[in-house]
């Protein structure tokens, strides 16, 4: 799904230039379950960042599905993030004067379906989150799983081939985030996702089929997490 | 799901969320652009009045003018009050204009500000540039009229109350004939030493609602544009590490 080659992203902070990577090398097979583990502030979500089309590296390549993504301008990018992307956030990020159906067809906009095909499609997705009951409340009417849920459903609901997770579980509770989890499992059995998932919990990375660890911004591969580990049959990748 | 969005488009939807649910934003944007708008249309209309007072009453002199001294300094006095009146109430227009958008321009600002998250939300979700400014010109579009209305509106109304509580002026020249100017035909004799009645009203100009119903409705769209383009100018991943 993704080959990237001597990815390095670094910025300007004033007179000083901040290296958020400093050069990442690696291969994300499709449909595998990659989780991403590190300290704050050594190039996490920087990365997520541009596995999503979101920002641009300084430098090197990021092939998705063979095509460039890194070079590509931001027509090109917005594109490939409307069809083939789904983020998910740790804030969940849902429009809070919006109820949940119109928050997961806001994702279905950039598409051009017919409003029959957009409602199919809502209803779909927020069943397979276990929503349909929640349509119409706003997100201050949602417990933090529920409406971590929605955001999920408005990942899922383009179909997209990778799933992208900053921290999904970040600000939620322990049986919640355990449900949250398993829901992310199935979905990338039954859909054949490829989900990129950062986060600072061990119990969910352990989830994962591999574990990469950011270091001052190094993607390192050590074998740690086993894969696999999710139960949902998936071998290595 | 019946009422998801059938028969409108998602963008009408969204809209009709965000003004439902930030009512009084949009309430306090459009009511700074409405006060705006119905000073300029009050305070020209004033000064029109003014101008015409002035006319009717120099008309009233003006025969008198040529033989009487007293009148000729009258009609040198009305003329530069009114000159005064009319200078004073085009730099209150102006002033008014350009508190008023100034205003509605902050607080169209202020609110697409607040909301940068959300708009970096709406790109990661593939949402092109373009189509998030669209999103926040139609909503900017719509308080922008809805406030310029209104502020017709008060205009009018404005302009009545001064019509009505307007004082009628009256001009006393020892030895003048006075006379009763009317808006239809010359004015009319009173007799010797007879007061000059002049009624103020207050004429509403169409140019001027004009000017400030395009003014109202571009300035609040150069605002929203400009406050669009700040959103969209950022990069989705700028936009979504902003707090709030």
């Amino acid at each position: 799904m993704y080959t990237l080659t001597g990815v390095t992203r670094t910025y300007r902070k004033g007179s000083q230039t901040v290296t958020a990577l400093a050069g990442v090398d690696a291969v994300i097979a499709d449909r595998e379950w990659l989780a991403i583990q590190g300290p704050t502030g050594h190039g996490k979500t920087t990365l997520l960042q541009l596995l999503g089309g979101l920002d641009r590296p300084s430098s090197g390549t990021i092939l998705f599905d063979g095509k460039n993504l890194g070079q590509m301008n931001e027509a090109e990018a917005c594109r490939v993030r409307a069809t083939s992307i789904g983020f998910i956030f740790q804030t969940f990020n849902l429009i809070p004067t919006l109820p949940a159906d119109v928050n997961v067809e806001l994702a279905l906009a950039p598409l051009g379906l017919d409003a029959d095909e957009r409602r199919t499609r809502v209803a779909r997705a927020l069943g397979v989150v276990g929503l349909a009951d929640r349509a119409r409340h706003l997100p201050s009417e949602l417990s933090g799983g529920q409406q971590q849920r929605v955001a999920i459903a408005r990942a899922l609901v383009k179909e997209p081939a990778v799933l992208l997770a900053d921290e999904p579980t970040g600000n939620l509770d322990e049986t919640t985030r355990d449900e949250t989890i398993t829901l992310l499992a199935e979905l990338v059995r039954d859909r054949g996702l490829t989900l990129v998932i950062v986060t600072h919990d061990s119990a969910v990375a352990a989830r994962a089929q591999r574990i990469g660890q950011m270091r001052d911004g190094r993607l390192l591969f050590d074998g740690a997490g086993a894969f696999g580990g999710d139960g949902i049959g998936h071998g290595q990748p | 799901m019946s009422r998801l969005t059938e028969g409108r488009t998602l963008r009408l939807t969204y809209l009709r969320h965000e003004l439902r649910h930030r009512w009084w934003q949009a309430l306090a944007t459009a009511a700074g652009l409405a006060v705006g708008v119905a000073l300029v249309i009050t305070v020209s209309a004033a000064a029109s009045g003014t101008q015409a007072a002035q006319s009717r009453v120099l008309d009233s002199l003006d025969h008198a003018a040529s033989s009487n001294a007293a009148a000729a300094t009258v009609a040198g006095a009305v003329t530069t009050a009114s000159g005064l009146a009319a200078d004073l109430g085009a730099w209150v227009a102006v002033a008014a204009l350009v508190a008023s958008f100034t205003v509605a321009a902050l607080l169209t600002l202020a609110s697409v500000t607040r909301r940068v998250r959300e708009f970096g939300t709406l790109k990661a979700l593939g949402w092109s540039t373009r189509r998030v400014t669209a999103q926040v010109l139609s909503e900017t579009a719509v308080v922008g009229v809805a406030g310029t209305l209104a502020g017709v509106a008060l205009g009018y109304a404005g302009t009545a109350l001064v019509s009505v509580l307007g004082p009628s002026l009256t001009v006393n020249v020892a030895g003048f004939a006075g006379a009763t100017p009317s808006s239809n035909g010359p004015p009319k004799a009173l007799g010797p030493d007879g007061p000059i009645a002049v009624h103020f009203s207050a004429p509403i100009s169409p140019g001027i609602v004009a000017l400030a119903v395009g003014l109202g409705i571009l300035g609040t769209l150069l605002a929203g544009a400009l406050g669009a383009w700040r959103a969209a100018r950022l990069s989705p991943a700028s936009a979504l590490s902003r707090v709030g």
